[in-house]
């Protein structure tokens, strides 16, 4: 009992101290503070930035991905799909997704067309209804497939979508390696996080560890974990797996990529609705 | 069964040709092209239907249907390496315990079509869907319905066509020659959901001399805009819905009529945030009954008529639990001819989906008829009960206040206002 009443008041001194004593600090260090605020705020955005541009050039991709949906309770559903993706400039990527499993959803195709600013394009074909549907810009908190992921983690990387701050620096990879530390925040008022903390290596500008902060409880809510780095076309990195976990729940999803190629010659026409409409 | 039967063979014939066309076309298309790609999907389903109330005139309450579908898809490309032709066929066979014209042995798809970067030719039989709105789709004509299949007329049949399409990334515009004609198939004498009257399919009218030989058209003009999309159609030909008159009113038996008509159709949709909003209105001319067909009652049809149908989808902000996506429904349908079903009525639904490992999904709708207070309200509600097998299970529920004699020709739901049912199927996928 006295234990607990002495932490408590250490507790509340603590707290005076805070409300009191911090803003007092604050509006001490305020000045010096902001210049090297925007000076790591400049840091990380240009790391992303330099991180950004070595994606260039691409020009399209097929992959497969297999995706392990896990609930806590060891349940699981496997997904399968092919994935078709055609880069744009200024992040105008185009996307196809061929569902190959479950069964049921099999011959189901999601057409995305991206933007850096506005909303997304989406359409989706139903083999079931034998219909090319319009999908309004669905909630980004929303799973994606049901998944750990929500539709906001798969959208396709836009750099002027976000703020960022450099927090410092640290080990992470495989192997270890030396890597920045980035804060994250997005601009989008309909996120779902406050932020995202990144690990990044210092060489060749590579995610390794992500943790995101959920926007409503300002804690942390996933943690994904990447690896499996493989080098396409003597430029490209891009990992073989990802792995999100729910600290809360504790479920997580496996995404595994497959067979993935760059620079095919896919051709503009396989990324329109009417390529959909086809399938009827 | 022998009814069934004589369809088809009528259907085998116009397979045939076709079948040769598709051959031809094949021949002609590049013969040294790389890299084939084979798609399939087979379905085995099981459905059993119970009826809540039994009928004054079919003796049972329960139906049970087993459908087999597949979807085969052979695509392969040219010398660049880019998809330049498919081949697509989509068999389905149903067979159905109480009533012969819900079997059949059909073809949703068999069909070959060119891929050229800014046009297409798609050739042989296909199922088309001009679909923008939920509750009802008045612009989309091309196929016939299988009104025996479901009372929604979403089941279509395969239509025989040559169809050429110009594209690009902001527009499409096609045109479609609808060659073989085919009638509508309806619920048989003895099975439910079939209304008060019988339906004489054996001896259809046509207003075209050619009957169900004329060859009918189509164009389409799709315009992509931003978050705008505006189609504009036309048809000309036989109407796939057919007028049912009275033959003789002591034998309560109706038979099919099929005027040639004139339809133009507009839809719109326009997306934005989490909000679709949709339209869809035709114009149609020459749906009338001639005069030989009236037995001496004026005719209420007038020549030219619209119809309408306008709505939203809009995707609701988490109500109960973060991770379900609820989407709500609303529709207003319109008739010009105001007598006419779905012409003053409003639709309400709400879609869930639960995103679990299941898949499921919850569809809850209603639609009201505002000048009657008359009701059909459904429920669906799916989800896979393991990595290859699906449960669906649909409720209906037809309100109608009213007695037979007095209103059956006049309200929407009244014929089917014994038939309340509850259908459970389940579908292997393999």
């Amino acid at each position: 009992m006295t234990n607990t009443l002495a932490n408590k008041k250490i507790f509340s001194i603590t707290l005076l101290l805070i409300i009191f004593i911090a803003p007092l600090s604050a509006r001490l260090v305020s000045a010096e503070q902001s210049s090297s605020e925007s000076d790591q705020a400049q840091k990380a955005y240009d790391i992303m930035a330099e991180s950004d541009r070595r994606d260039i050039g691409w020009q399209d991709s097929t992959a497969n991905m297999t995706m392990i949906i896990r609930r806590a309770d060891g349940r699981e559903v496997i997904r399968e799909v092919t994935t078709k993706t055609l880069e744009g400039e200024n992040g105008k990527d185009k996307s196809l997704l061929f569902f190959a499993k479950p069964l049921d959803v099999k011959g189901t195709v999601f057409l995305t067309h991206s933007f850096p600013l506005e909303a997304d394009k989406q359409w989706i074909y139903l083999p079931s209804q034998n219909r090319v549907k319009r999908i309004s810009s669905k909630r980004k908190t929303g799973r994606f497939m049901g998944s750990e992921f929500t539709f906001e983690d798969m959208a396709a990387f836009s750099l002027d979508k976000n703020n960022y701050r450099y927090l410092g620096e640290t080990e992470c990879g495989e192997p270890l390696q030396a890597c920045h530390i980035i804060e994250t925040r997005s601009k989008d008022p309909y996120t779902g996080y406050e932020k995202t903390i990144s690990h990044i290596d210092k060489t060749e500008l590579r995610s390794w560890e992500i943790d995101f902060y959920s926007r409503r409880t300002g804690k942390l809510s996933k943690q994904l974990r990447i690896s499996n780095y493989q080098l396409y076309l003597d430029k490209f990195w891009r990992p073989d797996q990802l792995s999100m976990l729910n600290t809360t729940t504790k479920a997580e999803t496996i995404l595994k990529w497959h067979e993935q190629q760059f620079n095919i010659g896919l051709a503009d026409s396989e990324f329109r609705k009417a390529a959909l409409e086809r399938r009827q | 069964m022998l009814k069934g039967f004589k369809k088809t063979a009528k259907v085998n014939r116009s397979l045939r040709l076709f079948t040769g066309l598709l051959l031809c076309g094949l021949a002609i298309s590049n013969t040294h092209a790389a890299k084939f790609q084979l798609e399939k999907r087979q379905s085995i389903g099981l459905e059993f239907k119970q009826f809540a109330h039994s009928s004054p005139s079919i003796d049972h309450n329960q139906d049970g249907s087993l459908i087999w579908q597949g979807n085969y898809r052979l695509s392969w490309q040219n010398d660049r390496g880019q998809l330049a032709n498919e081949l697509t066929i989509a068999p389905i066979i149903r067979y159905n315990s109480q009533d012969h014209e819900r079997s059949k042995v059909d073809f949703k798809s068999l069909s070959w079509t060119k891929i050229e970067p800014n046009w297409e030719l798609r050739t042989g039989i296909r199922t088309i869907s001009w679909r923008t709105t939920e509750a009802v789709n008045l612009v989309d004509i091309i196929n016939q319905a299988d009104a025996s299949a479901n009372i929604d007329d979403e089941d279509k049949l395969g239509q025989a066509m040559v169809n050429w399409v110009w594209l690009n990334d902001h527009f499409s515009f096609e045109l479609l020659a609808l060659p073989f004609f085919r009638e509508r198939i309806f619920p048989g004498d003895d099975a439910r959901l079939r209304g008060v009257y019988s339906i004489d399919t054996d001896r259809p009218e046509y207003a075209s001399k050619a009957e169900n030989k004329r060859l009918d058209a189509a164009m389409r003009f799709v315009l992509l805009l931003d978050q705008w999309e505006i189609a504009i159609s036309h048809f000309s030909g036989t109407s796939r819905e057919p007028i049912l008159f009275l033959t003789d009113p002591q034998l309560a038996e109706l038979r099919p009529f099929y005027p040639v008509i004139e339809q133009t159709g507009l839809q719109i949709e326009y997306a934005t945030d989490n909000w679709l909003w949709k339209l869809e209105a035709i114009t149609r001319n020459g749906f009338t009954l001639p005069s030989q067909f009236l037995s001496g009652l004026p005719s209420a049809m007038p020549s030219r008529y619209s119809a309408a149908v306008a709505g939203f989808e809009v995707s609701l902000p988490p109500l109960f639990n973060p991770d379900y996506d609820y989407s709500l429904l609303t529709e207003y349908l319109w008739d010009q001819r105001r007598g006419e079903a779905l012409a003053n009525d409003l639709f309400i639904g709400l879609r869930i989906g639960f995103n679990d490992l299941q898949g499921s999904e919850l569809l809850l709708g209603s639609i009201i008829d505002l000048d009657r207070q008359e009701y059909l309200t459904f429920i669906e509600h799916s989800y896979r009960n393991n990595s290859n097998g699906k449960i669906d299970l649909t409720v209906r529920l037809f309100d109608a206040p009213g007695n037979a004699s007095s209103r059956a020709l006049e309200t929407d739901f009244f014929e089917l206002h014994n038939d309340d049912y509850i259908a459970l199927s389940y579908t292997q996928y393999f």
